[in-house]
């Protein structure tokens, strides 16, 4: 974490506004959110200038992530959608516990997945609140 | 002319279909913007054709399917549809001439039955193509907001409400200048000031970071293959000219409305919308996409005739080629740019789901007036949203109506007579 106590991320990409607002609501003040052109996000988290980059595109196949891949490399890139539609909440939750440092979403489901990666995102890193 | 244009809009089919399916086969360009790394691995020889029309099945060709009913709507052939088979013929194919036969095979099949089907349906016992084009009528007018939408998406709502105040404005001018035709300058001003926004946040942006994204530039193949990507460009501009082929239903709606100046501004939207992830995504793959970086539509539309559109058709496809290192290197250099065509894109998809289920309720209340095709429709579409949006949104207003008309026939037909 570039923040202690917060994640800071970087939302992009058609649905960057129903990011925001997931990320936001899920995650409050302990997280930090805002929007970017791909290349610009992808290279702020290449700087150590925000923990995660979230992109998204219309089909969720492949265009979310491309500036990403180009400079985080493939390794660090993983699309959160199978065939255009969104992961299981479960699997989105295993993604989020791997390697990645960009999720790419579908934009007609980017703001539940969103909630749902950044919800695990927390959890990755002990920032969750304690489940009642 | 349109689709009901027979032979002549056969033959232009077919010809796009032979056209484009080769570029695919060759491995010139594909349509689906998920194919394109793929295709790029596999031009290197790192994959094999079984591979590559492995992911191509895997790739998710729902759009086409969902573009049908504005086909139907106004007997423009959506560019969907037909793109999308010639990408599948063209990656399981080995002999270039058999792609090419499949495809102009593709191409008429594909115009023959938007003609049977048209006719059809047209006469069943309740008209189902009328409210098809009835639910587009919103959108003729709703599409020239988009560019004051992505003002207000990636600049706030301040500046977008000041770009929505000129954009209203610069309709009113247009609506009390019988000269210039319907709905240009709403568009027009739009545009101007989403970039006068964009040039004035760029030059703010703080320049400190270096922006390196790594790519190696492919674009020297795109110079190998410029005269088989102008010739398709030709065959697209041509078709689009002619009404018979359309982009989205954004242009699409205009064209069919004989307002080819607005239509033009739309496609010039969309255009700019979908520039920077087309030029990169061309540029690292080495691939183009099959409607290059889509500047051939603006054109095509602006074109005083057919014969005119081909060439320019062909020249813009061609120019691009040119011009695309240049363009790739300035977008990334400028991200607020980039931003842009997010933003453009985020709207325009906005915005056109918003005008069709808008149309949607028009075509519902003359399907069954009094209400029954009104709450079917809000039935359909709120479904639809909290089941995990199964039909995409851009296509629940469509789908909605053609259930509606296919429900209002069975109606009529068991003696429920709403006229």
């Amino acid at each position: 974490m570039i923040e202690e106590g917060k994640l800071t991320l970087i939302a992009s990409g058609i649905a960057k506004g129903p990011i925001v607002q997931a990320v936001q609501r899920v995650g409050g003040a302990r997280v930090s959110v805002q929007t970017m052109s791909d290349i610009q996000g992808a290279q702020y988290v290449k700087q150590g200038k925000a923990d995660y980059f979230i992109g998204s595109c219309t089909t969720g196949q492949g265009g979310a992530l491309s500036m990403a891949i180009a400079v985080l490399g493939k390794d660090r890139c993983v699309m959160l959608t199978d065939r255009g539609k969104m992961l299981p909440v479960a699997q989105i939750r295993e993604k989020a516990a791997g390697p990645y440092l960009a999720f790419g979403l579908n934009a007609d489901q980017a703001e539940k997945a969103a909630g749902a990666l950044v919800q695990a995102l927390l959890e990755k890193h002990h920032l969750a609140e304690p489940r009642k | 002319m349109n689709v009901e244009s027979f032979p002549t809009g056969l033959l232009i089919m077919a010809a796009l279909g032979f056209w484009g399916a080769i570029l695919v086969q060759r491995g010139i360009a594909v349509f689906h913007d998920g194919l394109r790394p793929t295709m790029g691995e596999f031009i290197e020889g790192r994959i094999t054709r079984d591979e590559l029309a492995r992911t191509s099945f895997s790739l998710n060709q729902m759009m086409g399917v969902w573009m049908i009913p504005f086909t139907l709507g106004t007997g423009i052939i959506l560019s969907h549809p037909l793109l999308f088979s010639l990408d599948l013929i063209g990656v399981r194919v080995s002999r270039g001439w058999v792609a090419g036969l499949l495809g102009a095979l593709a191409g008429a099949v594909i115009f023959l039955l938007v003609l049977v089907l048209r006719s059809a349906l047209s006469a069943l016992p309740v008209n189902l193509i009328e409210p098809l084009s009835t639910m587009l009528m919103p959108l003729v007018y709703a599409v020239t907001i988009i560019p004051a939408v992505a003002v207000a998406y990636q600049f706030g709502i301040g500046p977008g409400s000041l770009a929505i105040a000129v954009t209203l404005i610069a309709h009113l001018l247009n609506a009390a200048t019988p000269a210039i035709s319907p709905n240009v300058l709403p568009i027009a001003a739009g545009i101007l000031v989403l970039f006068a926004f964009a040039f004035r946040a760029e030059r703010r942006r703080v320049k400190d970071e270096t922006i390196i994204n790594g790519i190696e530039s492919k674009a020297a193949r795109f110079r190998q293959n410029v005269v088989w990507l102008a010739g398709f460009g030709a065959l697209l501009a041509l078709a689009t000219r002619t009404l018979l082929f359309g982009w989205f239903a954004l242009d699409m709606s205009a064209a069919s409305r004989g307002l080819l100046p607005e239509a033009a501004l739309v496609a010039l939207t969309i255009s700019l919308g979908f520039l920077p992830a087309v030029a990169t995504s061309s540029v690292m793959t080495g691939v183009s996409q099959m409607i290059g970086l889509t500047f051939v539509f603006p054109v095509a539309y602006f074109a005083p005739s057919p014969l005119f559109a081909a060439v320019a058709g062909a020249l813009v496809i061609a120019l691009e080629v040119a011009l695309l290192d240049r363009i790739h290197i300035a977008l990334d250099s400028a991200p607020t740019f980039r931003e842009v065509g997010d933003s453009l894109r985020g709207a325009m998809e906005q915005v056109t789901a918003i005008a069709l289920i808008a149309g949607a309720f028009v075509s519902a209340e003359r399907l069954l007036p009094g209400g029954a095709g009104t709450l079917t429709v809000a039935g359909i579409i709120a479904v639809n949203e909290l089941t995990g949006v199964r039909i995409i949104r851009m296509a629940e207003g469509p789908v909605a109506v053609l259930a509606l008309g296919i429900l209002a026939n069975v109606l009529f037909i068991a003696g429920v007579h709403f006229r």
